[in-house]
């Protein structure tokens, strides 16, 4: 399926164009130091001194032209993802949250919209207008569970900054008090990513196990899913897994 | 005089030389409690690699590892790299432009001796039952208020911030005055050396960054001490951000550019030529310090607060500038005649290796990269080869070429080698395998990370290159002490120098010349050689 938003594409496509560019930049510059290196070594004994070059302006002035023509293909490059990644809104502060609570039953994918709250040290996942809640508690971390396509977040923090982060989407955003950090993230595959989300920014004691899992239905099984987990505890319908992400 | 002159027993010697106002043993006092702190900081990283070389928690709690990451960092910003920046600049500056003294030399020994106490608030955290300080070392609001990390080491680490800023701010000041105000007759602005011009850039930015960070902190500190809720509200943490990187980037330049300056020196002396390029050089220096003022922003790309565009495009251009630095390292060397001491293998060192650092900082600088490495080991790699293997070693590049001009005697060769041949492998081993765990998702600061993400194998290649990084400096640390008792006698001059500290004794007599060459261009010396070749 087509997504509105493919965070991985894009950060593929650009380190895909930026992570050759660096390797020849070092290639050059490393083997020029070893060529150096060896070739103008003093021979042993040799107590002359070499002819005093020390300016090549024209050569000089045309390779900074060089370096600032690499730096603007980069900035373009970096500028027009940035241009087609829709996955950031605008942020609003907390108060002003308010979009209409959806149908339950009509509603398409694109239109879930996901209140995130991170407080230390773990997640609570809101689905507007559906009447559900994903909370983690104790030792034991929560799943997001999305519908394949475009799913709108929108993150606060009850406490200090949080990031709410999924590597393989290639994607973070920092979650603050008294603020909301909306974006969109597309899924492609259906999926079950154990502990795959985690926190970013370092928040204290437990912060290396503020976790969640990651589990992508297709639309017509989230709509079964929304049904059932409808006025029931979440253990019942989510993989029940420990901290560690083992199944119990 | 009758009565016999007797050296002063050793107690007054000390107490003499811990208030001397000579910028000589200012500098010295400062770099030597610098590399303490060095030492210091050190010993908490290897532990913290030894903690995660495995999954799983082995050596220290969760607790502990986060005061160690905490105090890690903050040493080796706040208590190492920024002060044995300055006491470079100290040290040196005034030698090469000709001068005998600096201004204000109380405040630079006030500096030294806000440092120490900055570093004894800093550490004596650990004796404290909650701990030393543990928000990280930049210690964002609200994580680091008194309901986010109660408790007073947190409180004492936030004062040490602020001690070390000062330091910072006095000595810079010093510099930068005795630069604009003390300079030999004939000692032109464009005829100060290479290393004088780079730390001039360097202390223009503390002066004018410090000040940021002692805001922060100081607001903080009233934060966390009374019942203002300075940071509280939508924007008070973002405002924070602002306040303490529009420190926290200069700062990482003001740790880099004294020791770019030093490797140029290096370079230039040791390849028997002047420095290439050099109005390229002072102008992109200039450039560079203006443009890293406005970079700040490109730690916040992911809090959704900023201009993205801006930081990135400022970050992005600043590849220009640093490329003209390697152009002109890389010309000196060209058709030169280079004699591979030790010095010369730390400053190609530091080519190498900082390249690692620039060029990832390039891929950080694009915000569709930055979204999925901020906050990840991509970014502890990255950063450590701008620090490691840019500052470190760049710093030692500075201190074999300089150790006998400071001391009269020669560091060994041999075991600066073997010094360096360590240090290499170290490095690579230890920082590389970051940019591979951190691409996979390994967010920073944490004590552990679960077994089943195949993660162990690459975190013990790290730790191992750790120790590799801890044996090279155990090398050094015998050559320095060998040295200092019984090192090979140096003489004014033994790398046919370049610039004026060369054209003095070694140590320096206390009012640094009793005569000074003439002064025609950057490199004096090499006028008065040229000269000896026509005549
Ligand atoms: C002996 C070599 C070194 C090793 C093995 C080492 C290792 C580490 C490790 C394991 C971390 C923790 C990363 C994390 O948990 O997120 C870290 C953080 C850090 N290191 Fe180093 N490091 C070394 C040298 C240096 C030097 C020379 C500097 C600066 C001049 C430096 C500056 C920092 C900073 C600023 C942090 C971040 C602290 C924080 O997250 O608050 N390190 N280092």
């Amino acid at each position: 399926m087509s997504l509105a938003v493919d965070t991985a594409r894009q950060y593929e496509d650009l380190f895909d164009l930026y992570w050759p560019i660096a390797v020849g930049v070092m290639a050059v510059i490393w083997l020029g130091l070893l060529v150096l290196a060896v070739r103008y070594r003093r021979r042993e004994g040799d107590e002359t001194w070499p002819e005093q070059t020390h300016e090549r302006p024209r050569a000089e002035a045309a390779y900074v032209a060089l370096l600032a023509i690499i730096a603007a293909v980069l900035v373009f490059f970096t500028f027009t993802t940035m241009g087609s990644l829709t996955a950031d809104l605008p942020a609003e502060s907390a108060s002003g949250a308010g979009q209409p609570d959806a149908d339950p039953s009509e509603t398409p994918a694109a239109a879930i919209t996901v209140d995130v709250v991170a407080a230390r040290w773990n997640w609570r996942f809101r689905y507007r207008g559906l009447g559900i809640e994903q909370v983690g508690g104790g030792r034991s971390i929560p799943t997001l569970v999305v519908p394949v396509g475009d799913v709108r977040f929108s993150a606060t923090s009850l406490d200090v900054i949080h990031s709410f982060f999924i590597p393989y989407l290639r994607f973070k955003r920092d979650a603050f008090p008294e603020r909301r950090t909306n974006f969109t993230l597309g899924f492609r595959k259906p999926g079950f990513h154990e502990a795959e989300g985690r926190c970013a920014e370092f928040c204290g004691l437990r912060h290396a196990y503020m976790n969640f899992h990651v589990w992508v239905l297709e639309r017509d099984a989230f709509r079964r899913w929304v049904r059932a987990r409808q006025g029931r505890a979440p253990q019942e319908l989510t993989p029940a897994l420990d901290r560690d992400g083992r199944r119990r | 005089m009758s009565t016999a002159v007797r050296p002063a027993p050793p107690r007054t010697r000390l107490v003499a030389l811990l208030t001397s106002t000579d910028h000589k043993h200012v500098g010295l006092l400062t770099g030597a409690t610098a590399l303490i702190f060095f030492a210091l900081g050190g010993l908490l990283a290897v532990l913290m690699r030894t903690e995660l070389a495995q999954s799983g928690l082995q050596v220290v709690s969760d607790e502990a590892y986060n005061q160690l990451f905490t105090i890690h960092g903050s040493t080796m910003f706040y208590l190492f790299a920024s002060p044995i920046a300055m006491a470079f600049a100290l040290y040196l500056v005034p030698l090469q432009i000709g001068a005998s003294q600096i201004i204000w030399p109380r405040l630079a020994l006030l500096g030294f001796w806000l440092l120490l106490g900055a570093g004894v608030f800093m550490y004596s955290g650990f004796l404290l039952q909650g701990g030393a300080g543990k928000a990280g070392w930049f210690a964002f609001d609200p994580l680091s208020d008194d309901v986010g990390t109660p408790g007073t080491g947190q409180d004492l680490w936030t004062l040490a911030v602020i001690l070390a800023a000062l330091s910072g701010i006095l000595q810079a000041a010093c510099v930068l005055a005795t630069i604009v105000r003390r300079r030999a007759p004939t000692m032109t602005m464009l005829r100060m050396p290479v290393f004088s011009w780079s730390a001039l850039v360097s202390v223009l930015m503390v002066v004018t960054s410090y000040p940021a960070l002692v805001l922060a902190m100081t607001l903080l500190y009233v934060d966390r001490t009374t019942s203002a809720a300075v940071y509280d509200g939508a924007m008070g943490p973002i405002v924070y951000q602002h306040l303490f990187w529009f420190f926290g980037h200069p700062v990482v330049y003001v740790v880099f550019f004294p020791f770019l300056g030093a490797v140029a020196e290096a370079i230039a002396t040791n390849s028997r030529k002047r420095f290439f390029g050099y109005p390229f050089m002072v102008a992109s220096l200039l450039i560079f310090a203006a443009l890293s003022m406005a970079v700040w922003g490109h730690h916040m790309f992911t809090t959704s607060a900023i201009e993205n565009r801006y930081f990135a495009l400022t970050t992005t251009a600043i590849l220009v500038v640093a490329g003209i630095e390697y152009f002109d390292c890389m010309g000196t060397m060209w058709r030169a005649k280079i004699r591979m001491r030790s010095s010369m293998l730390f400053a190609l060192g530091f080519l190498a290796l900082f390249l690692i650092g620039g060029l990832t900082g390039i891929f950080v600088a694009s915000p569709p990269l930055d979204y999925h490495v901020h906050d990840t080991y991509f970014v502890v790699g990255h950063f450590h080869y701008t620090l490691f293997g840019g500052t470190v070693f760049g710093m030692f590049a500075g201190i074999y070429h300089w150790f006998p001009k400071v001391t009269g005697r020669l560091l060994d060769e041999r075991l600066g080698k073997l010094h360096f041949w360590l240090m290499v492998p170290g490095t690579l081993l230890t920082f590389i395998p970051m940019f591979v765990l951190g691409h996979d998702g390994m967010t920073r600061r944490i004590s552990n990370y679960a077994a089943d993400r195949g993660w162990d194998g690459l975190n013990t290649l790290s730790t191992i290159g750790s120790y590799v990084i801890a044996a090279s400096l155990l090398v050094f640390l015998v050559n320095l002490l060998r040295s200092l008792r019984s090192g090979t006698v140096a003489g004014d001059d033994p790398w046919d120098g370049h610039s004026l500290e060369w054209a003095t004794s070694s140590p320096p007599p206390q009012h640094n010349f009793d005569e000074l060459p003439p002064v025609r261009s950057y490199a004096p010396l090499m006028d008065l050689r040229e000269e000896r070749w026509r005549s």
